[in-house]
């Protein structure tokens, strides 16, 4: 399945996404829906073509969410499988966004709750 | 009202409220901001952005108030424009303290919305969102 097809709605998406994960130091609930959002991305085809047809692509919303959740002060479980970010890191070690993101996951506090072999997937 | 009128009340508001004391602040420009929030979120929406951006002094005590009142049903009328206002005011440390109910009310706006996306899906199950 390919990732969102209108580029209008998901610029809209993404800009509402972006100002959602700004608020969630006021709102803790939204960390927990994350996971959610970061499994719908990751299941996306073909996500190198996607990222060449525009910038508002799944690996912007996949690296917004993973960064979003290393940012946290007070850590939660991340609500994936560990085998998935294994896949995470696989289906997207392309994308400079998505990378970045998974950097800051793998060096910040929750690096303590993740099997040292994840990355091994 | 016309996108040019519009924006001249816009500036006009703007300007009235930051050229005066606290005595019309409590006073009609209250009423200025209580009514905009009434009648037009989208302006009323505008004018704090604008209000808070230049640096009014009476952000805290007449300014606010009313967007977290207000924010819900500006959540569902305007929601791309009350969430930027919203990010902008954390990104500027402008809003840093919610009470409990007005955080349980946007909890429960974000889940509802975050979680009617398919993050995967076709564009005709995100098109209410064109907003």
């Amino acid at each position: 399945m390919r990732f969102l097809q209108n580029r209008t709605v998901l610029a809209l998406q993404i800009g509402q996404l972006c100002d959602i994960l700004t608020l969630s130091p006021l709102l803790p609930s939204v960390s927990d829906m994350l996971g959610h959002i970061v499994q719908g991305v990751a299941a996306t085809d073909e996500p190198l073509e996607d990222s060449q047809r525009t910038p508002y692509n799944a690996s912007l919303v996949l690296g917004m969410c993973l960064k979003s959740f290393s940012n946290q002060a007070r850590p939660k479980k991340l609500g994936l499988p560990s085998l998935e970010l294994a896949d995470v890191c696989q289906r997207w070690g392309w994308s400079e966004c998505a990378v970045d993101a998974l950097a800051s996951l793998a060096t910040s506090r929750l690096v303590w709750s993740m099997s040292p072999f994840w990355f091994h997937g | 009202m016309t996108e040019e009128n519009r924006v001249s009340l816009l500036q006009l508001s703007a300007s009235v409220l930051v050229a005066g004391d606290s005595s019309f602040w409590a006073t009609s420009g209250k009423e200025i901001i209580v009514r905009s929030w009434e009648t037009d979120v989208s302006f009323a929406i505008e004018l704090s952005g604008s209000l808070c951006e230049l640096g009014w002094g009476g952000w805290k005590s007449f300014g606010l108030p009313p967007i977290l009142k207000h924010t819900h049903r500006a959540l569902e009328t305007a929601p791309t424009k009350m969430l930027r206002l919203l990010g902008w005011l954390v990104e500027e440390q402008k809003l840093t303290t919610v009470d409990a109910v007005w955080k349980q009310r946007t909890e429960g706006w974000v889940e509802k919305r975050l979680l009617a996306v398919n993050w995967e899906g076709s564009e005709e199950e995100v098109s209410g969102y064109l907003i």
